[in-house]
C-alpha cells in the first residue's frame, strides 16, 4: 500500500503538517501559526507537481503556486497588522484576480462561455473565501474557530477531488488528497491544543490556492461537472445550518468538532450525485486499475 | 537494338540522378504519416499515444543535407491513447494543456548525414510553452515517384527520446516515466 505515490506524498504531508502545527505552538505569534495551512498547501503542490515552478509562471498549473504564495503574503501582512478592515473587499477582489489570471488565455479570444463560467467561479470563490474568513476567525460559541475553518477546507478539497478526476485532472485529485492529509494533521493539533490562529494568511493562502486549482480545472481543462462543482457551495454553509440544531450546552471543542463534521456533510452529496450522473466513468476508472 | 536500349537506360538513370540531386520541397501527407509517443507506466509496459492532426513541410536536398529544412506543427487536441478518460486527463492543464498550448512545433535547425540513407535532425521542440532542442535519428526510406498517384514523394522514419520534465510536465514522475520515446513515420508529397 505504501508504494502508492499518492499515499506516500500524503504521508509526508501529514508528517509535515504534524511537525509544523506542533512547532508553531511554541511561538507566541498568531500570524506565524496562520501560515501553516498555506505551507501545507504549497508543500502538497510541490509533492504533486515535483517542482517549484519558474517565475513568471507559464500555464495555469504553474500559476497556482504563485497565487497561493502571493495571497498568503497579503494575508500575512494583514495578520501582522492585526487588521480586518480589508476582509470583505479581499473576499471579492482576490477570487476575481485568480479567476481572471487563470482564465486569461480564454478571455483573450472573447470566449463568451469562458466569461460566463468565470463570472460564476468568481461569485462562488468570493462566497468560499468570505465564509472561510467568517468561520475560521470566529469562536466556538459562534460555530466557528480554527478547527472549523480547517474542517471546511478539508471538506472542500475532499469534495472537489472526484470532481477534478471526472474533469480530467487526476493530478488535482492527488493535490487535494495530499493537502487534506496535511490539513488533517493540523486539525489534530487544533483539536488537542486549540490555537485559534486561522487568520487571513490561512484564508487567503490555502483558500486561494484551492480556488486556483478549481479555476484551472474548470477554465483550462474544461471538463467540469457543473452540478458537482455547484454543490461545493453547500460546504461553507452546512456547518452553520447544522449548528442550529445543536443545543447550547454543547460548546467548546465538542461544538467545533460537530460543526466541522456537519460542514463536511455535503461531501457525501457531491459523491452520490457524481456517481449517479457518471456511472460509466467511475466503472471505467475501476476497470483501468 | 541493344545500343538503343542502353542509351535510353543511361538517359533515364541520368535524369533520375538529376531529380535526386535537386532540392525539393515536400508537404506531409497526413493520411500516410504517424506521430506516436511511448512512456513507461509503472515499469510494466509502455503506454502508446498518438496525434492524429499535424501538418508540416520539409525541403530535402540529398546532395546537401545540411541545407535541408523542416517545420512540423502538431495539434495537441488530436491526442489519442485508446482510453477516453486518460485522453481527457492528458489534454488537461496538468499535461499537454491543449487550451493554453493548442499546438506543439518542431523546427529543424541542424541536419547531419550519417550514410546514404540515415542521419540526424536536431530541432527546437516547443511544447507546453517551453522550447528545447531534440535530436531525432532519421532514416530516409525512399525518394521517388509514388506508383499510384504518380507524384514525387519522400518517406522517412524518425526515432528519438525526450524528457517530459524538460518541458514542465512533471506530474506523476516516477510511476509514469520521464523519458518519452518518439516514433515518427512520415510520407510526404513533393510540392508542385
Amino acid at each position: 500500500m505504501l508504494d502508492n505515490p499518492i499515499l506516500q506524498a500524503a504521508l509526508i504531508c501529514f508528517m509535515l503538517g504534524l511537525a509544523l502545527a506542533g512547532l508553531v505552538r511554541l511561538i507566541p505569534a498568531p500570524s506565524v501559526a496562520s501560515l501553516v495551512p498555506t505551507v501545507v498547501f504549497l508543500s502538497s503542490y510541490v509533492m504533486t507537481y515535483h517542482q517549484v515552478p519558474a517565475f513568471p509562471p507559464v500555464g495555469a498549473v504553474n500559476k497556482i503556486f504563485y497565487i497561493a504564495l502571493a495571497a498568503a503574503l497579503v494575508g500575512f501582512v494583514l495578520d501582522f497588522l492585526r487588521t480586518t478592515k480589508l476582509d470583505r473587499a479581499l473576499a471579492v477582489i482576490v477570487p476575481g484576480l485568480i479567476v481572471g489570471w487563470i482564465g486569461l488565455p480564454r478571455f483573450a479570444y472573447g470566449d463568451l462561455e469562458a466569461l460566463t463560467t468565470a463570472s460564476a467561479l468568481w461569485l462562488g470563490g468570493a462566497v468560499v473565501i468570505w465564509r472561510l474568513n467568517v468561520v475560521g476567525t470566529s469562536t466556538a460559541e459562534r460555530n466557528g474557530g480554527s478547527l472549523v475553518g480547517i474542517a471546511m477546507l478539508i471538506a472542500l478539497m475532499v469534495a472537489f477531488a472526484p470532481v477534478a478526476l471526472l474533469g480530467g485532472s487526476s493530478t488535482s485529485l492527488m493535490l487535494c488528497f495530499v493537502a487534506v492529509a496535511g490539513l488533517g494533521a493540523v486539525a489534530i493539533w487544533e483539536f488537542l491544543i486549540p490555537r485559534d490562529a486561522f487568520g487571513a494568511t490561512s484564508v487567503l493562502g490555502a483558500g486561494s490556492g484551492f480556488l486556483a486549482v478549481v479555476s484551472t480545472v474548470t477554465l483550462i481543462t474544461r471538463e467540469i461537472d457543473s452540478v458537482g462543482l455547484a454543490l461545493l457551495l453547500l460546504i461553507p454553509y452546512a456547518g452553520q445550518l447544522g449548528a442550529w440544531f445543536l443545543p447550547p450546552r454543547i460548546h467548546g471543542r465538542a461544538r467545533q468538532v460537530l460543526v466541522g463534521l456537519m460542514a463536511g456533510s455535503p461531501v457525501l452529496a457531491v459523491m452520490a450525485i457524481l456517481l449517479l450522473r457518471h456511472p460509466e466513468f467511475f466503472a471505467s476508472m475501476r476497470a483501468e486499475q | 537494338m541493344k545500343r538503343i536500349f542502353a542509351a535510353i537506360w543511361t538517359i533515364v538513370m541520368l535524369l533520375a540522378g538529376t531529380v535526386a540531386a535537386v532540392a525539393a520541397d515536400y508537404v506531409i501527407d497526413l493520411t500516410h504519416s504517424h506521430v506516436l509517443f511511448m512512456v513507461d507506466h509503472l515499469g510494466f509496459a509502455k503506454m502508446v499515444g498518438l496525434f492524429t492532426n499535424f501538418s508540416g513541410n520539409f525541403s530535402l536536398n540529398p546532395e546537401n543535407v545540411t541545407a535541408s529544412k523542416l517545420a512540423v506543427t502538431i495539434k495537441t487536441d488530436s491526442l489519442q491513447t485508446q482510453f477516453a478518460p486518460r485522453d481527457k486527463d492528458l489534454k488537461g492543464a496538468d499535461w499537454f494543456n491543449v487550451t493554453e498550448f493548442p499546438e506543439m512545433t518542431f523546427v529543424g535547425t541542424e541536419f547531419a548525414k550519417k550514410d546514404e540513407h540515415t542521419g540526424t535532425i536536431t530541432g527546437n521542440l516547443t511544447l507546453h510553452g517551453t522550447t528545447k532542442p531534440v535530436t531525432l535519428d532519421v532514416v530516409l526510406n525512399k525518394v521517388g515517384q509514388n506508383p499510384l498517384d504518380k507524384q514525387n514523394s519522400a518517406g522517412l522514419s524518425a526515432r528519438g527520446t525526450l524528457k517530459r520534465s524538460d518541458f514542465g510536465m512533471k506530474a506523476f514522475l516516477g510511476p509514469i516515466g520521464d523519458e518519452v520515446d518518439l516514433i515518427i513515420e512520415i510520407e510526404a508529397k513533393q510540392k508542385s
